[in-house]
């Protein structure tokens, strides 16, 4: 083997090593990635904790929630993790005191000794002895179309009614309006939308969140996909409890639609508010089990399975071959 | 010693035929092993890149299966609507695009013979192997949960059928080979031919650089270049009209610098004409091989000084250009844009400093349809070499050096600029869009890397560069590919 062959081979070798050193880092064992992020849950208030039932198998020793400041003195936040469900018994507890809060959209870890449940089945929440300042990033399960992102101002009674149109997705399945200041706990909220050439109506969105909700993307959820949504211009009218405000800017209420989708990843069962399951959506967190498990890079030879092999073998033949261009054109001397 | 200058020497012409046939033989085995390093080096790529993680390569894919089908892209295919923008209010007329996903609509009016069941059936198809391949995954912007039904629940009024079809009349052909297979296998054979197109772009290259630089070490150094970009070497493995247009335009490089080296005749020159045309009926982004022929003959002119035939080859190509826009137009090609204030809008957009970055980043790497870039200090580093090699080709280009021929470079610099041209105009950065110029911004890398040393150490030179390329390369395999793709999985 020539000159040239041998150091392009090394540097080859070398830098994939350096590389793969880089890429052992350890994986989550679970992670949401809804990048960007797009839809908060709002404050998270006192008897309403916020959380996940997810599963996991092996050891579980960390987990990461994506939090976002809402405005206001930062609040203390509790964890807790369960077995089973929000009714289950009690894992793991900590609190997050206000230091260990983030002054922007970022992740928050919660460590704590490895745990292991023979179920498999976990649920972790965090609750707030007062509204919270920050609030956990939700992950609705189906495809989203920002109508209007969040705005600035609080709009008054006269957008309750608001014509609804230019959404590219057929099969509707909610709507998401930035408001403050609901408590769907105490009063029905729902939106319902109109045809406005014969003012008949043709489909309706619920609120299934069952709590009071500030600074918050509400989600209403219609009963089933409405597929007639695409493109067609409707009136929506909002029926929202007294003292509710909507956000939005001088276009319009803030909007997100949501169309189509389904069931997420087995090991998602969905957020939590209080005891009650929301299975069509999720927190943005991550989880991290053994610190010893595969990592990134085990993880990458794993699913690569057999092309493994044959992958790393061209790749150093490849780079041969290319040394032995050099060699052929007499130029590695 | 003599005698071996001495005209005379009844040995002298035998001798200079023994060093022409050693150093023929040595070219042929230096491009045997080349070409032999970039089929493996395809390889390598086509076997990691997973299944549909090329950018929009399910449009691309779906385009090409009708024509496999047998399937006329001719357009003509009835739609109750134009490309005019959707009513509101109460009174807003009827629409098709109610009843019918976007995409799905597009690709009717491409297909006069396809019915709306067949092409959700095909969208269906293609979006369950995306789902068993993991694509949301991967792509972090997707959400990361399934169910999508047609392709506008992934990218909304998306289509690769506003393309022209030369790309697609190709692939469809070459998939009409293997009938029967399923959509996976399909995916594959279709990759096979990206691979393909990945090695003769490749030759392509060599045979330009052996054009434009009589320096050994430069011409090598510059095909390294082109085979080892790992963003081009990436495009062995993707389905994308941007692989043909790509080739098609190396050829017409390879031949315009052939053209100023005096090698290529006028047969050879026609023949480039052609492959340009061509190539306009594949992607707009060969827009730039036109100017790149015209730049060709502008340089050959100061030694033939013809300017009369030159100002009949410059009113050709641009007739040539505003027949093909005008073609552009009637295959609703999101192109060009509506009117005279979208078009600055473009301009604005395309000059942008987000576009510029994005131009950057995803020319020097960026995973999972450019979801998971690299980090800040991986571009900087990258970026910060690419730009000192591309000003060091500026400064060979301005003083000279030897082996170096200062008009091709100075049509590559050219060429470059006008394609750099076009994601300004159209307001979209992305790197696969310089590709049809790589050969041109190859040679000023490796004029930046190689052609400003002694020529005794050019190498030197040209082995620390191969070097470079091959750490670049395995970085971006092995510490941005395989981990994106492969470690790193959302639920």
């Amino acid at each position: 083997m020539n000159r040239a062959t041998l150091v392009l081979v090394a540097v080859a070798l070398l830098t994939a090593a350096l590389a793969l050193l880089r890429a052992g880092e350890p994986a989550p064992e679970l992670e949401v990635r809804a990048i960007p992020h797009q839809a908060q849950f709002g404050r998270i208030f006192p008897g309403f904790a916020v959380g996940e039932v997810f599963r996991c198998a092996g050891p579980i020793r960390r987990i990461d929630v994506a939090l976002v400041p809402l405005g206001g003195e930062p609040t203390p936040l509790e964890f807790t993790l369960r077995a089973d469900g929000p009714d289950g018994e009690v894992l793991r507890s900590a609190r997050l005191s206000p230091r260990d809060l983030p002054s922007a959209d970022a992740w928050v870890s919660i460590s704590f000794e490895p745990v292991e449940h023979a179920s498999g089945q976990y649920h972790f929440s965090l609750a707030s002895s007062q509204p919270s300042s920050h609030s956990p990033w939700v992950r609705y399960r189906a495809v989203s179309h920002v109508v209007r992102p969040w705005g600035t101002k609080v709009l008054g009674d006269t957008v309750r009614e608001f014509e609804l149109a230019l959404l590219p997705h057929g099969d509707l399945r909610a709507l998401a309006l930035a408001v403050d200041g609901l408590d769907a706990a105490a009063a029905p909220a729902s939106v319902e939308l109109f045809d406005p050439r014969s003012g008949e109506l043709v489909a309706r969105g619920e609120v299934l969140q069952r709590s009071p909700q500030a600074a918050a993307w509400v989600f209403f959820t219609f009963a089933s996909p409405w597929s007639a949504a695409r493109w067609r211009p409707w009136t929506a009218r909002l029926q929202l409890p007294p003292n509710a405000r909507v956000i939005g800017d001088s276009s319009g209420p803030s909007l997100i639609s949501f169309h189509a989708g389904e069931a997420s990843d087995e090991q998602l069962a969905g957020a939590t508010v209080a005891a009650s399951v929301l299975p069509d959506r999720d927190l943005v967190f991550r989880v991290w089990g053994d610190i010893t498990n595969e990592g990134v890079r085990g993880r990458a030879f794993a699913r690569l399975g057999s092309r493994a092999p044959w992958v790393v073998v061209l790749f150093v033949l490849a780079v041969a071959a290319l040394g032995r261009t050099l060699a052929a054109a007499r130029l590695s001397a | 010693m003599g005698c071996l200058h001495d005209p005379g020497d009844p040995f002298a012409r035998a001798r200079e035929r023994e060093r022409g046939a050693t150093e023929r033989s040595d070219r042929r085995r230096e491009s045997v092993w080349f070409l032999a390093a970039v089929l493996l080096h395809g390889l390598v790529y086509w076997l990691c890149l997973a299944p549909w993680m090329g950018e929009d390569e399910p449009w691309h894919f779906e385009y090409a299966s009708h024509v496999a089908d047998g399937h006329a892209p001719w357009g003509n295919g009835r739609v109750e609507f134009s490309n005019t923008a959707l009513q509101t209010g109460p009174n807003a007329p009827y629409d098709e695009r109610w009843d019918h996903p976007s995409s799905q609509l597009q690709v009717r009016r491409r297909f006069a013979t396809l019915s709306d069941e067949a092409i959700a059936a095909r969208q269906a198809q293609i979006l369950e192997s995306m789902e068993r391949h993991s694509f949301y995954a991967r792509v972090d912007w997707t959400g990361g949960f399934g169910g999508r039904r047609d392709f506008d629940q992934i990218q909304p009024v998306f289509t690769a059928t506003t393309h022209q079809p030369g790309y697609y009349l190709l692939l469809g052909a070459w998939l009409a080979l293997w009938p029967g297979e399923d959509i996976d296998g399909q995916l594959y054979w279709a990759r096979c031919l990206s691979l393909i197109l990945y090695v003769l772009t490749c030759w392509a290259g060599l045979e330009f650089a052996r054009a434009a630089f009589t320096d050994r070490s430069l011409a090598l150094a510059v095909a390294f270049v082109v085979a080892w970009l790992p963003m081009h070497a990436r495009q062995a493995a993707l389905v994308n009209n941007d692989v043909l247009v790509r080739t098609l335009s190396a050829f017409v490089w390879m031949v315009c610098a052939r053209r100023l080296a005096g090698v290529a005749g006028t047969r050879e020159f026609a023949l480039a004409v052609a492959a340009a045309l061509l190539a306009l009926f594949v992607k707009t982004t060969a827009a730039a091989g036109l100017g790149v022929l015209l730049l060709t003959l502008v340089l050959e002119t100061r030694r033939v000084r013809d300017a009369r035939r030159l100002f009949l080859y410059t009113a050709g190509a641009l007739l040539v250009l505003a027949g093909v826009i005008t073609y552009w137009h009637f295959q609703h090609s999101p192109v060009l844009p509506r009117n005279v204030a979208a078009f600055l809008l473009r301009i604005g957009r395309g000059l942008s400093s987000s576009a510029m970055h994005e131009l950057a980043t995803t020319w020097i790497g960026a995973f999972n349809w450019y979801s998971r870039p690299f980090s800040g200090l991986e571009y900087a580093s990258i970026g910060g070499a690419t730009l000192a090699l591309l000003a060091g080709g500026l400064v060979v280009l301005a003083r000279g050096a030897a082996g170096v021929s200062r008009s091709t470079l100075l049509l590559c610099a050219l060429g470059v600029l006008v394609q750099l041209a076009l994601p300004v105009l159209r307001g979209v950065g992305h790197g696969r869009y310089l590709m049809p110029a790589l050969l041109a911004i190859s040679a000023l890398l490796a004029a930046g890397a190689v052609a400003w040393v002694p020529e005794r150490s050019r190498p030197r030179a040209a082995l620390a560069l191969a070097c470079a390329l091959v750490a670049y390369d395995a970085w971006f395999l092995w510490a941005g590919l395989i981990p994106s793709e492969y470690g790193v999985w959302g639920a």
